[in-house]
C-alpha cells in the first residue's frame, strides 16, 4: 500500500515531469510538498485520518498534469542572446586584431588559434555550469584562490619589474590575479553576510591578503581594480541590507578605514620618487620626451596623426621610420589599431564594449538572489574597470598602466580568465531567476529524538 | 454559496495582490486567508494559485524568499514589490469600472446608479 507521504511525493513528481527545465524542479517540488503537508495537517486537526487527509489535500490542489503544464510555460532558462552575441563579437575582434597586428609587424607564425579554442571551451563550460556551486563553496573558493596565488607568488620570477609564473615555455603575469580576486572576494562577502558587524570586519580582514599579494607582484592597476570592485560590492551588500545591520553604521565601518588607507596611499605616492615620476610623466610627458614620458608622447603623437579611416600619416619628427609601440598587442592594441586602420576601429570597438557594459549592468540590477547579484556585479565591475583603464591608457593619459582589454588584447591568461568570468556571468543571467535565498542560514542540527511520518527516530550520530 | 469558477478566475490576481499588500505570505496561508475573509466564498485551488504567483514573480510584481517554520518546514514567502503595488492599483481601478458597469446593467440600466457611484 502506498504511504500517505509517498502520495505527496508522487504528486509533486508528476507536476515536475511536465516542466522541461530541470533546474526549476527542486524549488517547485519543495513548495508544492510543503503546501500539501500544511493542508493535510489542517485536515488532520479537523479529525480526518492521515490517509484521507492526504487525499483531500491532493484533491484540493487540482490536477497535477495541468498545473505542471502551466508552470512549464512560466519556468524557462533565459539565455541572453544579445550578450552572447556581444561576447562573440569581442572575441572575434580580438582574434582579427591580433592576427592583423602580427601579420603587419612580425610574422603570421606567431598567431595561434589555440588560445581562442581554449577560451571558447572555458567560456562554454562556465556558461553551462550551475553557478550556484560558487555559493555552496564560497569560502573554499576564497581560500583556494588565496593559497594558489600565494604559491604562485613564491615560485614566480621577476620579469620587467613584475612577477611572472613560468609554465613550460609560456609565462603568466601574476598581475592577472587581480581579475580573479574580485569574484573570490565577493564570494567571501556572500559567505559572511549573515554575521552582521563581525561579518564586515572579517570582510575587511579578508581584503588585506589579496591587496598585499597585488602590491608584492607589484601591479598597481590590479590593486586599484581589486580595491575598487571590493569596495563597491561590499558597500552594495551593506546598502541592500544583506548584513542585517544599520546601513549608515555599516558604511561608516567601511569608509573610515578606506579613507585612512587612501590618505596613507597618497602619502606613499608623494614620498616615492618612482610613483611621482610616473604621475608627472602622465600629466606632462613632453617634459621628459625620451625618458619616462616616451610612451605617452608616442601614443599621443600616433593618435594625433591617425585618420578617420585608413593608416595614419607619419608624425613629422619620426620621418618615414615610425617606431612600433612596445608590447602593442598586449598594452596598446587600441592605439595600434587606431593608427593602422583609423579612428573607425577605435569607435567600433568602444561601441561593442559600451553596449556589453550597459546590457551587463542592466541584467545585474535585474538579479533577484544575493548570490546572483554578488557574482554578476563583481564580474561586471572587473570587466568595466579593465576596459576603462585600458582605453584611458591607450589614449595616452593613463596614470595606471593597462592590464587587459577584455577578450581583445593579446595575453592568453587574461583571455582565458575573462572568458571564464563572462561565462559565469552569463550563466547567472540565464538561470539566476530560479535561485532563491534562504533568510535563515541552512545550518541545521538534528535532534537526538525526532518524529516524522508517524515514526519516532532516534539519531545516535547527532548529525 | 460557492460561485462560478470562471467568475473567480478573472479576479484572482487582484485578490492575491491585495492579500500581499497587507503582509508577506506563503501559498497555503493565502488560500486560508482568502477563504476566511470571504466566508468560504473564495475557495481558491492551490493548483491555480501557484502558476499565478510564479507568473507575478517573473514579471517582478512579487518577489519571494524562504524561511524556516517552527516545524522545520521551509516556507516560500511572497512579498509585494513597488511594481506589484502599481499593478494592484490598476487592477483595483479596472475592477471598479467593471463592477459598476455590471451593477448598472443589472440594476436596470439606471443612470442614477452610475451617477451615484461617481459622487
Amino acid at each position: 500500500m502506498q504511504q500517505p507521504f509517498d502520495e505527496i511525493k508522487q504528486y509533486s513528481k508528476t507536476v515536475c515531469e511536465q516542466i522541461r527545465w530541470k533546474k526549476a524542479h527542486n524549488i517547485i517540488a519543495e513548495e508544492i510538498e510543503n503546501h500539501l503537508c500544511d493542508q493535510r495537517d489542517a485536515y488532520i486537526s479537523q479529525g480526518e485520518d492521515e490517509k484521507s487527509a492526504t487525499q483531500k489535500a491532493i484533491l484540493q490542489m487540482g490536477d497535477a498534469v495541468s498545473i505542471g503544464m502551466e508552470l512549464d510555460k512560466i519556468h524557462k532558462p533565459k539565455p541572453q542572446w544579445a550578450m552572447i552575441t556581444l561576447t562573440a563579437m569581442l572575441m572575434l575582434i580580438g582574434m582579427l586584431s591580433n592576427y592583423f597586428i602580427d601579420s603587419s609587424e612580425y610574422s603570421l607564425a606567431r598567431f595561434s588559434l589555440a588560445p581562442y579554442i581554449i577560451a571558447l571551451t572555458v567560456f562554454l563550460i562556465c556558461y553551462l555550469l550551475d553557478f550556484s556551486i560558487l555559493g555552496k563553496y564560497a569560502k573554499h573558493c576564497y581560500f583556494i584562490t588565496l593559497v594558489i596565488s600565494f604559491i604562485g607568488l613564491l615560485f614566480s620570477n621577476p620579469i620587467n619589474g613584475g612577477a611572472w609564473f613560468l609554465v613550460g615555455r609560456s609565462s603568466v603575469s601574476l598581475s592577472y590575479l587581480s581579475l580573479i580576486f574580485p569574484l573570490a572576494y565577493s564570494l567571501l562577502i556572500y559567505a559572511l553576510r549573515h554575521r552582521r558587524y563581525k561579518g564586515i570586519i572579517l570582510c575587511g580582514i579578508g581584503y588585506i591578503p589579496f591587496a598585499i599579494i597585488l602590491l608584492l607582484v607589484p601591479s598597481f592597476t590590479g590593486f586599484a581594480l581589486f580595491t575598487i570592485s571590493a569596495l563597491v560590492v561590499l558597500c552594495m551588500s551593506i546598502v541592500k541590507g544583506w548584513f542585517g545591520i544599520d546601513k549608515k553604521r555599516g558604511l561608516l565601518l567601511v569608509f573610515i578605514p578606506a579613507f585612512i588607507a587612501v590618505i596613507a596611499a597618497i602619502i606613499y605616492i608623494i614620498q616615492s620618487p618612482h610613483s611621482l615620476n610616473r604621475l608627472s610623466a602622465a600629466v606632462s610627458p613632453y617634459s621628459d620626451r625620451n625618458g619616462s614620458g616616451y610612451i605617452y608622447c608616442l601614443v599621443r603623437d600616433l593618435l594625433a596623426n591617425s585618420k578617420f579611416v585608413g593608416k595614419g600619416t607619419a608624425p613629422a619628427q619620426f620621418g618615414s621610420n615610425v617606431p612600433i609601440i612596445p608590447a602593442s598587442g598586449t598594452d596598446y592594441i587600441l592605439t595600434a589599431l587606431t593608427y593602422n586602420f583609423g579612428w573607425i576601429a577605435f569607435i567600433g570597438i568602444s561601441v561593442v564594449i559600451i553596449a556589453f557594459s550597459i546590457f551587463g549592468l542592466y541584467y545585474v540590477t535585474k538579479q533577484k538572489s544575493v548570490l546572483g547579484t554578488i557574482v554578476s556585479s563583481s564580474i561586471m565591475l572587473t570587466f568595466v574597470l579593465q576596459a576603462v583603464i585600458y582605453i584611458i591608457s591607450n589614449l595616452g593619459y593613463g596614470i595606471l598602466s593597462a592590464l587587459s582589454l577584455p577578450l581583445i588584447s593579446y595575453g592568453k591568461a587574461a583571455l582565458i580568465i575573462n572568458s571564464a568570468l563572462i561565462g559565469f556571468m552569463l550563466s547567472v543571467f540565464r538561470t539566476g531567476d530560479i535561485l532563491k535565498d534562504s533568510i535563515k542560514s541552512p545550518i541545521k542540527v538534528n535532534p537526538i529524538f525526532s518524529y516524522e511520518d508517524g515514526k519516532l527516530i532516534i539519531n545516535f550520530k547527532g548529525n | 454559496m460557492s460561485i462560478d469558477k470562471s467568475l473567480l478566475a478573472g479576479s484572482t490576481t487582484t485578490l492575491i495582490l491585495k492579500l500581499l499588500e497587507e503582509k508577506d505570505m506563503y501559498g497555503y496561508q493565502m488560500i486560508e486567508t482568502l477563504a476566511q475573509k470571504s466566508d468560504d466564498t473564495f475557495n481558491l485551488k492551490a493548483g491555480t494559485l501557484y502558476p499565478i504567483l510564479h507568473n507575478l514573480e517573473n514579471n517582478g510584481a512579487v518577489e519571494s524568499y524562504e524561511e524556516e517554520a517552527d516545524n522545520g518546514r521551509i516556507r516560500k514567502y511572497y512579498h509585494l514589490t513597488s511594481k506589484g503595488k502599481k499593478l494592484l492599483q490598476e487592477k483595483h481601478q479596472e475592477w471598479i469600472t467593471y463592477s459598476s458597469a455590471v451593477n448598472r446593467i443589472l440594476n436596470g440600466g439606471g443612470k442614477l446608479c452610475s451617477n451615484h457611484l461617481m459622487k
